[in-house]
């Protein structure tokens, strides 16, 4: 075997130690698990921006726990195994979104884990199913910085002032608005206004520059 | 305009005008070159404490007297400044009031070469409370994070603002506003900003 797992050359503590456990559980157990992890991959946010976003995650993680302690009881299994459970799916799924494998590879690496038959089946179907919307939703969740939700302006004609009886200059007046709902309202020169457009342009063009390197690309496959 | 007298004839103003006629006229030009650099900018003192005394020991001035010198001068531009007078039609004016030639020169010649920095400053000077001041960026190329290796490129552009009340900075963090943008939210704001630029093609 030339190819390496895509779980790499050790296997993750955590799918490790799930291996031996899911064995011993009911089919009916584990698909229930694998619906929650599923569930919790598609709340889950690095950048809670909105309470609600936050409660609904709350709720779902406790609905989970809770899920899984009263399973738990009524298969009689100890409830830190089913928590094992769901962290070693969790880990394949998520490791698998990482790297961007296709399917193939996918069934292949979780075969190679020897756990029982119905579960590869049952994770690949999620995968082929749900993969797309995992990927995209990892996209979008990162890290950042605020970023610009509204944004609004007026051009003005100053025509005089309290200094000067003619002015007829323009004036720029902008509102910012970001994703923390923070918001500014300010004026800005002609000038500032040209060395805004021109850094806004540069940036662009700098992105264009880059996306254009070989080895940005090659780094992309 | 030139028919109207700008400065009116009130005794305060002909007061300061016999003062100013008592003063030498080497020394009459640069203070009136201090004064003129100074119009429009509130909070700033035209002379320090001690080169008011030392000014009014040389020109042989009371304290009083060497404040009604200075706040008739900042008059005479002001209102110069608020008509946009050209140094011409600021003699022409000069020469109605009690000011003697010697001293209408002076003024004219230092109006003169002052005139397009001062009315530059006041057209442009703003009084909203927030303006932009400068504009920093930085563009990024993502390599990996802690949910995808997915690499994309994001500018993070930084606007700090010059504020009215910089004395009282109790918030320095209030005075800039820090937006990231990916390329597609960078267009579209790009697209906005061309919009405003039409706009002021159409202006001008």
């Amino acid at each position: 075997m030339d190819r390496v797992s895509y779980l790499g050359y050790t296997i993750p503590l955590e799918v490790k130690n799930m291996v031996p456990i899911v064995q011993k559980l009911e089919q009916e157990f584990i698909r229930d698990i694998l619906s929650m992890v599923v569930l919790y991959m598609k709340t889950k946010k690095i950048n809670l921006l909105e309470k609600e976003q936050h409660t609904k995650l709350n709720q779902i993680t406790d609905s989970i726990h809770e899920k899984l302690t009263i399973k738990s009881e009524e298969n009689k299994v100890e409830p830190n195994n089913s928590s094992i459970v769901f962290t070693g799916l969790y880990y394949l799924l998520k490791i698998a979104v990482k790297r961007k494998i296709n399917a193939q590879t996918f069934t292949t690496d979780i075969t190679d884990l020897k756990l029982p038959p119905y579960l590869i089946t049952g994770l690949s179907n999620v995968f082929t199913n749900q993969i797309k919307d995992l990927s995209e939703k990892a996209m979008n969740d990162k890290i950042l910085f605020p970023q610009l939700t509204d944004f609004k302006w007026r051009v003005d004609v100053i025509i005089s002032s309290s200094f000067t009886s003619r002015v007829l200059q323009p004036v720029i007046l902008m509102e910012l608005k970001d994703s923390k709902d923070n918001c500014k309202l300010f004026e800005i020169s002609i000038d500032n206004f040209h060395k805004l457009r021109y850094s806004v342009a540069k940036v662009l063009k700098d992105i264009d520059d880059l996306e254009q390197i070989q080895i940005l690309q090659k780094l992309d496959k | 305009m030139a028919s109207n007298n700008i400065f009116g004839s009130t005794k305060k103003f002909n007061d300061a005008l016999e003062i100013l006629n008592r003063v030498d006229n080497a020394r009459f030009q640069k203070i009136l070159v201090r004064i003129v650099n100074k119009i429009g900018r509130k909070g700033e003192t035209i002379f320090t404490k001690q080169e008011e005394e030392m000014l009014e020991n040389l020109l042989d001035l009371s304290g009083s007297e060497f404040k009604a010198m200075i706040q008739c001068c900042s008059f005479i531009f002001e209102q110069t400044a608020y008509y946009s007078l050209s140094s011409t039609n600021l003699f022409n004016q000069l020469e109605n009031t009690q000011l003697d030639s010697e001293k209408c020169k002076s003024i004219q010649n230092v109006w003169e070469e002052n005139y397009s920095d001062v009315l530059d400053f006041l057209r442009t000077k703003s009084i909203s409370p927030l303006e932009l001041d400068d504009v920093g960026w930085r563009l990024h190329y993502q390599m990996s994070s802690s949910t995808t290796n997915k690499r994309q490129a994001s500018a993070i552009f930084e606007f700090s603002f010059k504020s009215d009340n910089n004395n009282n900075n109790d918030d320095e963090n209030n005075d800039k506003m820090i937006l990231e943008f990916n390329k597609e939210q960078l267009t579209n704001f790009f697209y906005k900003l061309e919009t405003i630029q039409e706009k002021l093609d159409t202006l001008s």
